[in-house]
């Protein structure tokens, strides 16, 4: 999927594309949890493929030694994965491609 | 390039009409529209088929050729890629970038065959509905077809990305085995835990059929036929359970647990976000067993196995639907969205995946990430409201002169009383609002089946050094034992107790039933130490000391209670100046706490009971014979022995049912209790004898693993709310409508909190569990569910 669509698909409410604005609050708020879940699921099957063993294993020890220090998981991922922000965005946008199929 | 030409020459989907399906293709599209119940049990294959018959002529009936089409199509190339996951690990080969690119164009058909599936599901529900254009309930239709397209789609996308997960691991061991490694050093403090005793016990085929279900979807229901064959009768669920764990713990755990949480800690830490904490404490001990077996190298692969999985996954993944419930539900309570995804991709402005699902303006994934407010917010939608502790203060302090009785057990009451209260000056001059808070508050409302003993009880327990404890306060046993005397001689001094007689005050049940509106016993500190009793309506005070108050009446036994501990001189005899009809919400009374199953001789003999495991089941006697006690003894032997593989898999609930519940094992205790009375275990030179006695030995272990189990459960439980023990068990015995009520009140933070991790059921509230009925299964069990309607984190 190019740039382009998913900077387009990003920006399409779900909810509204498929017409579930009426819902009540609960079951909307079902509809995003399932698909936050999954994308995320995704998205980390993504980051971690990325990863070269190597680098898997030093990620290992920084969870492991450091499971608290936000500052440096976060940085390995914008070190190592540079572009995480773009495999979560395109997780995103398959999503939501396949729910707003026509 | 078009890798579907494969699998339709093979078979051919696309008939011309429904009846020219196959029927393996029909179920196979059942399944993908979660139509099939694998877990329904057959007594013959006739009723297998008849059943598989009628799934399939509602098929037919109900779904388009197009849907089928594409369901086909969608399973097909998942058990494609699955199968050819399992050639390559049995080969040897690694061709990775080959297979990368398979996959790459598998999923390019994947994804083009999910879109149609959803497409031809909804076009198909929405043509149902042409003819109710215009009815009321036209939109509430169309959204229900859509949310059912959704439901079916996303359902297919956890199956391919479990299928890549384990895809990735066979192309990369080395790399994931790093990844193993990291999760021994978790796994090994997780040595006693709930899968993996049962699953070493198990047959190798039956493991191998379990950590294979990381390949694919639905390989719970195949593990349970599979189990069956290997001779573990009762196992099919505890394969479900596992491969349950597997398939949707695995990742999640990590990211969750390793990464989304951490990086959200600094969010949630700032905004005082409670559900993300509770996500961090209470989503995790499942994962980490799951994660020691993978980590132990229990992934193989064979051939015949897997390609018996691949084989059958196509018509056994029916299990999909309610495991994508348990998933979702479970990330729910991880509230992974809530915790990690704003921290997760914070430099894009901050927004959250949420948000950019709703197109980055929706105010909803807000709420899906808990992150909307600054101030902790509770379930408004089930009374669930906001802490605020100063509200239950009183506004103004006035203090009810004592209205002392001039006969009666209510004069003495009230006599006792006055004594007290004319050596107690300072805290009639203090001002009530000075020593009171919410928490005080909570401990000395009297709820439900509970009389003022216990709650002096539980505030005595809150505070055991301060009331004069000088035993180990950590010694639960020793402590409840101390409070139940200590409890009672403040009851009688502060004119609650006639010991002499057993005349009491009963506390009537105010307002709802429940809590709610109840008076407040508080505790305090009078001059030298002495317990001084004062009482709260609403925080606010209430009523007086010896007086038997409106919401209170005067309860004479038909015999006396006198309490052995109890130094005091017996007072007068007198008569009841309130006598009135028995008010059925407050059944419970003082009495309760000193003479039933909540004093601390009571506790005590019921410890003692459960210290011996043949004590344990002797407890009954009905058995007549020796031969009818063998009987029924090897009948629940043969039964224990059957679950014995995979008891560390059993919730809580299902352990303590297996072990002291089942009508087996009941009946099981009076034959052993005929065995005692008989002496026949002496010498212990029968078979017969013997296997009593190793069933006792067996039955000793698995209550080890009961214990084990149960402490685990409770200091999670200690944990999570923060709870000191006396309070907790309190808080577990309670009925949810009455935590319900409790926290409408909003009167306790920590129980709220858990109450709000937990995400109680309206469906559980309106069957008046008990807390810990809920939590064991949710701790234990790893089953959470879904927030209720309304509620908002």
């Amino acid at each position: 999927m190019d740039k382009a669509k998913i900077e387009e698909l990003l920006k399409v409410d779900l909810l509204k594309e498929l017409k579930l604005e009426g819902l009540d609050e609960p079951a909307k708020q079902g509809v995003v949890d399932d698909a936050v879940y999954i994308i995320v699921r995704g998205a980390w099957i993504k980051i971690f493929e990325a990863l070269s063993s190597e680098k898997q294993a030093e990620f290992s020890k920084i969870l492991d030694g450091s499971p608290e220090d936000a500052d440096a998981i976060l940085g390995f991922l914008k070190k190592e994965v540079p572009n995480y922000e773009d495999i979560i965005k395109e997780q995103i946008a398959e999503y939501k491609s396949v729910l707003l199929a026509k | 390039m078009d890798l579907l030409n494969d699998y339709l020459e093979k078979e051919p989907i696309n008939p011309d009409n429904k009846s020219a399906f196959s029927r393996d293709n029909l179920l196979i599209a059942a399944d993908v529209f979660q139509e099939l119940d694998w877990t329904a049990e057959y007594k013959t294959p006739e009723e297998k088929t008849k059943h598989e018959d009628n799934i399939i002529k509602s098929v037919r009936i109900s779904h388009s050729e197009a849907e089928i089409n594409a369901a086909v199509r969608v399973s097909l190339i998942r058990n494609r890629i699955m199968t050819e996951i399992n050639e390559r690990v049995r080969t040897g080969e690694r061709p990775e970038d080959i297979q990368n690119e398979r996959i790459l164009l598998e999923k390019e058909s994947y994804i083009s065959s999910l879109k149609e599936l959803k497409v031809e599901y909804l076009r198909t529900r929405l043509e149902g509905l042409k003819g109710r254009v215009g009815a009321d309930d036209f939109e509430q239709q169309a959204q229900n077809a859509e949310i059912s397209a959704i439901k079916i789609a996303n359902a297919e996308m956890v199956k391919w990305q479990d299928i890549m997960i384990d895809a990735r691991r066979a192309l990369n061991p080395e790399g994931w085995d790093h990844i193993i490694n990291f999760f021994k050093h978790t796994a090994e403090k997780a040595s006693k835990n709930k899968l993996l005793g049962g699953y070493f016990g198990m047959n190798r085929n039956l493991r191998t059929a379990l950590t294979a279900g990381i390949i694919g979807g639905g390989i719970a229901a195949f593990a349970a036929p599979l189990a069956v064959a290997a001779g573990f009768g009762g196992a099919g669920f505890v394969a479900y359970r596992i491969c349950r764990s597997l398939i949707g713990g695995n990742f999640g755990y990590f990211l969750s647990k390793k990464v989304f949480q951490p990086l959200a800690k600094k969010s949630f830490e700032s905004k005082k976000n409670i559900a993300a904490e509770f996500a961090e404490g209470a989503g995790v001990s499942e994962s980490k067993d799951i994660f020691k077996m993978i980590a132990s190298g229990e992934v193989i692969y064979y051939e015949h196995t897997l390609s018996r999985i691949a084989e059958q996954n196509i018509k056994i993944a029916g299990q999909y639907a309610e495991k994508m419930r348990r998933i979702t539900t479970k990330y729910k309570i991880h509230n992974v969205a809530g915790t990690v995804l704003s921290g997760v991709i914070g430099g894009m402005a901050g927004m959250s995946i949420a948000d950019m699902v709703l197109g980055a303006k929706g105010n909803i994934a807000h709420t899906v990430a808990g992150l909307v407010s600054d101030k902790p917010k509770v379930m408004t939608g089930h009374n669930f409201v906001t802490s605020k502790a100063d509200s239950v203060l009183p506004d103004k302090v006035t203090i009810t002169p004592p209205q002392v009785e001039s006969t009666g057990d209510g004069a003495v009451l009230a006599e006792n009383a006055a004594k007290l209260r004319q050596n107690t000056d300072v805290i009639v001059t203090k001002p009530r609002a000075e020593i009171l808070s919410s928490e005080v508050l909570e401990r000395a409302i009297v709820g439900e089946g509970k009389g003022v003993t216990h709650v002096l009880q539980r505030q005595l327990e809150a505070d055991p050094k301060g009331w004069g404890y000088t035993g180990d306060a950590t010694d639960a046993k020793a402590l409840r034992a101390w409070s139940g005397a200590e409890s009672y001689r403040i009851a009688v001094k502060n004119g609650y107790i006639n010991p002499s007689t057993g005349a009491e005050v009963w506390v009537l049940d105010l307002g709802p039933k429940g809590a709610a509106g109840n008076p407040a016993y508080v505790l305090e500190h009078g001059p030298g130490g002495v317990g001084v009793v004062k009482e709260y309506i609403n925080g606010k005070p209430a009523g007086g000391v010896g007086t038997i108050d409106a919401y209170e009446k005067l309860h004479k036994p038909t015999s006396a209670v006198v309490h052995e501990n109890i130094s005091e001189s017996p007072l007068p005899e007198g008569g009841a100046k309130i006598s009135g009809a028995e008010n059925v919400a407050a059944q419970s009374s003082v009495a309760d706490t000193v003479a039933t199953a909540d004093s601390p001789a009571a506790q005590s003999a019921a410890e003692s009971a459960v210290s011996s495991t043949a004590e344990k089941v002797a407890d009954i006697s009905v058995v007549q014979s020796r031969a009818e006690a063998v009987q029924i003894f090897e009948k629940a032997f043969n039964g224990l022995k059957d679950i014995s593989h995979d008891f560390s898999h059993l919730s809580l609930a299902e352990q303590y049912n297996a072990l002291y519940g089942s009508s087996s094992m009941k009946e099981a205790a009076a034959a052993v209790d005929y065995f005692k009375k008989n002496n026949l275990f002496d010498g212990v030179s029968g078979g017969e004898s013997k296997t009593m006695l190793g069933f006792f030995k067996q039955f000793e272990e698995l209550t080890k693993v009961f214990e084990q189990n149960e402490q685990k459960f409770m200091d999670t439980i200690k944990n999570v709310t923060h709870l000191d023990e006396a309070n907790m068990n309190n808080f577990l015995e309670m009925r949810l409508k009455r935590v319900w009520e409790y926290l409408g009140n909003g009167q306790n933070e920590s129980v709220s909190k858990l109450v709000r991790s937990v995400n109680l059921t309206p469906a559980e509230i309106a069957n008046n569990l008990t807390v810990g009925q809920v939590l064991k299964a949710r701790f234990v069990d790893g089953a959470f569910v879904s927030l209720p309607s309304s509620v908002r984190l």
